[in-house]
């Protein structure tokens, strides 16, 4: 009896320390980084309650198209499917996106409001045929929008190579062409209209913004040490090192008034519904990206910069409806690591902003998620 | 009943002094076992303690195992260098006798300097290996000053015409594929008269692997990136077959082939190599960022990622002293240099290729500054 007591023992203590060892083994498994986890499903996101937003907040997350509308987060479109760039029609009638192929060409969209197709309105790709040649015959489409003029404004990589000489050359241009209107590089100089000229080899002109009145925000990329019209170039900047500058009204063949300094490095702007006020993105190094927000009108330009969050990576600022809030998207964390969230401040419109709040916490968003605010 | 019952147990021997003695049966069998069975009950202890122990190295060890794998074969790559020439370190032709080079220990508090090596995709050239024709798309040379918690990178251009160690002048990118590490290393030494101390090489797949692991890099995109005539031998069963690309600019979050393609292309970018050159760096600062969040419970899964596409020869027991370093080193404290102390070769030099003719006198004395001469 003794002796089978000891064995039970043995037994025991010996699954024990098993189990001990197993049970090391699981506790350094579970000893992951939360920066490396897998970004979750939008749909599975929970929002929560003190984080909702007036209205739908329209993005893209990993090729997908979403709607946040309250605290529930609604697929339009399914992930892997290359959309991005959501931008709201006119009234909020419905939606204008990019749908990307990757590694070979982009086309704009126009859509209803629950993620339905309505019409295909560019045409990108090249056919088979040219493909097996060389993929120059693919065209990018980027950063649709409507203008109050009713014409979709938006960044195209024609005219790629102006002298046919060098098929290396392909930087982007702000174009336009009438809502409805076939955009094909093919319609340049009928339907289509080139409304900036890149500098060659700089990536090109992004972002644009219609005003009314005919006038253009927009983003020209260019050098550092050599800035173009109105500018001074950045004194000891690398040979080609490049930044961005937000300017006014450009044309085929001149840049437009700048209306900030290479030195600040500004791109993304977001101008409120009053118009009044512009908000951006200003770089000063490769691991920073802060909110800004100043003042704007067409005669005046950009008032004084304020930094509104600072010492991250802010990114692609979008109004709310009532000109109140703003939506950025940032990394999850104060260390600037993780995936990209949407952040919400307030009180804009007072001048006692809120302190940001993280809306989301698990999407991965990108610079293909700018997020679209409609009324609701 | 008697407590002193002839017929019970034992209760102590007076002669001894025994103080169990009187005190009844009770505190008479407590006090017998403790004398009866003291070691056996220590051994069982022990041995409990022991086997307790066992279990859980064990179970370390198993979850260690891949990363232990992983890092013998990842590490202690030695490379030899031909002996260094007396003088003219820029003179062409030279016939190179292998000699093992040292390896300091990285960390022992003196600088050291590491050259990085990025090349193409081993398994794009065949079956005979990655040191078959391979260009290294990247060379990175970086010092380390573990006391000053300092770290320095110098983008070596990889179009720069150069004096080949192994004879020889091309561009420099040709030096790993004419004679692997040692020749890059040996190539880098003569022509820049500086001592490298220790290489890492990572192949394109697995600098994309690994940022996928970290789960992606944060950074800001300088520009728009644009190329109609991208590399597809990662993407394509082609090796030699193109892809489009555009990675648009501002503060994002960049998987492992989005990375790639913001660091590897660099058709339509004004500065050229240049401009791949400071996007090189700027991803490898945004990964450090990533791995000095590094728990325990990654280490096996990166490991595994990368045991097929790192070489070093770093050894083993130095990785500790590393990754403790690249957590204390900020971003602030990390210094970028770039070379411009070239032009391009005018025709009918360097052989008729696109290369970089160097301004010796002057990129000398520039690398010098931030890497000495020997």
């Amino acid at each position: 009896m003794r002796r089978a007591g000891k064995v039970l023992t043995v037994v025991v203590m010996l699954g024990l320390m098993a189990a001990f060892g197993v049970g090391v083994n699981r506790y350094l498994a579970g000893r992951t980084s939360k920066a490396f986890a897998p970004a979750k499903k939008p749909t599975q996101e929970v929002i929560a309650q003190k984080a909702v937003l007036p209205g739908v907040v329209y993005f893209a997350d990993g090729g997908g198209l979403f709607a946040l509308d309250g605290t529930r987060v609604i697929q339009l479109q399914p992930q892997g499917q290359g959309w991005m760039q959501p931008a709201l029609l006119p009234g909020g009638t419905g939606l204008l996106a990019v749908k990307e192929v990757p590694n070979l060409y982009s086309d704009l969209y126009e859509l209803n409001l629950n993620g339905s197709i309505r019409t295909q309105l560019s045409q990108d790709a090249a056919s088979a045929a040219q493909n097996n040649i060389d993929l120059t015959s693919n065209n990018w489409i980027f950063y649709p929008t409507v203008g109050p003029d009713g014409d979709v404004y938006f960044s195209y990589d024609w005219p790629k190579e102006p002298n046919d000489s060098n098929p290396y050359q392909v930087d982007l241009a702000v174009w336009k062409s009438p809502l409805g209107s076939t955009i094909d590089r093919a319609e340049a100089g009928k339907t289509m209209t080139e409304v900036s000229g890149p500098d060659w080899y700089t990536g090109g002109d992004v972002s644009p913004v219609p005003l009314p009145g005919g006038h253009l925000l927009y983003v020209k990329y260019e050098e550092a040490s050599a800035a173009g019209e109105g500018s001074t170039p950045i004194p000891g900047a690398l040979p080609g090192q490049e930044v961005s500058q937000i300017r006014l009204d450009p044309t085929v063949t001149t840049d437009g008034t700048p209306l900030t300094t290479p030195a600040e490095n500004c791109s993304e702007p977001a101008l409120n519904p009053a118009g009044t006020m512009i908000a951006m993105i200003c770089s000063p190094s490769s691991t920073e990206a802060d909110l800004v927000l100043a003042s704007f009108s067409v005669t005046a330009g950009v008032g004084p910069l304020t930094y509104v969050v600072s010492g991250t990576l802010a990114a692609s600022p979008a109004w709310s409806p009532s000109g109140d809030d703003l939506l950025y998207l940032a990394p999850s964390s104060n260390s600037g690591n993780g995936y990209f969230q949407l952040w919400h401040i307030s009180g804009v419109n007072t001048g006692i902003l809120s302190k940001p709040t993280m809306v989301t916490t698990d999407l991965d968003l990108d610079a293909t998620s700018a997020p679209a605010w409609a009324a609701g | 009943m008697n407590p002193r019952s002839p017929s019970g147990p034992p209760t102590g021997d007076p002669s001894t002094g025994d103080p169990a003695r009187g005190r009844g049966p009770h505190h008479a069998r407590r006090r017998r076992s403790r004398y009866e069975y003291p070691i056996p009950r220590l051994r069982w202890v022990a041995l409990t303690l022991v086997g307790f122990l066992l279990s859980g190295a064990g179970g370390a060890v198993t979850f260690f195992l891949p990363a232990i794998d992983a890092a013998i074969h990842i590490t202690g790559h030695s490379f030899s260098t031909p002996t260094p020439k007396p003088e003219g370190s820029a003179s062409a032709g030279a016939t190179p006798t292998a000699t093992p080079t040292a390896t300091p220990a990285p960390v022992s508090g003196a600088p050291f300097t590491v050259l990085l090596l990025g090349s193409d995709n081993d398994g794009k050239f065949g079956p005979s290996g990655r040191s078959v024709n391979v260009l290294t798309q990247s060379m990175i040379l970086v010092r380390v000053d573990p006391t000053a918690d300092q770290v320095t990178m110098l983008s070596i251009p990889r179009d720069l015409w150069v004096p080949l160690s192994g004879g020889g002048s091309n561009k420099i990118d040709s030096a790993y594929g004419d004679g692997g590490v040692s020749e890059a290393i040996a190539t880098v030494e003569e022509d820049f008269d500086l001592q490298v101390d220790h290489y890492v090489w990572i192949g394109l797949q697995g600098l994309v692997d690994l940022i996928d692991d970290v789960g992606g890099i944060d950074l800001v995109t300088s520009h728009p990136v644009l190329d109609d005539f991208y590399p597809g031998d990662l993407t394509s069963s082609n090796p030699n077959s193109y892809a489009r690309v555009a990675v648009l600019p501002g503060p994002q979050h960049m998987d492992g082939e989005q990375a790639m393609e913001y660091v590897r292309s660099r058709h339509d970018d004004i500065a050229s190599d240049l401009g791949r050159a400071v996007r090189q760096q700027q991803v490898l600062v945004a990964l450090r960022q990533k791995i000095s969040e590094l728990s325990v419970g990654d280490i096996p899964r990166l490991a595994s990622t990368l045991s097929d596409e790192v070489l070093t020869d770093i050894p083993l027991t130095q990785f500790p002293s590393l990754l403790g370093l690249a957590q204390d080193v900020g971003a602030g404290q990390i210094q970028h240099v770039f070379l411009t102390q070239f032009s391009s070769c005018p025709p009918d030099t360097c052989d008729g290729t696109s290369a970089l003719l160097p301004s010796w006198g002057s990129l000398l004395s520039y690398v010098h500054q931030y890497f000495p001469a020997v």
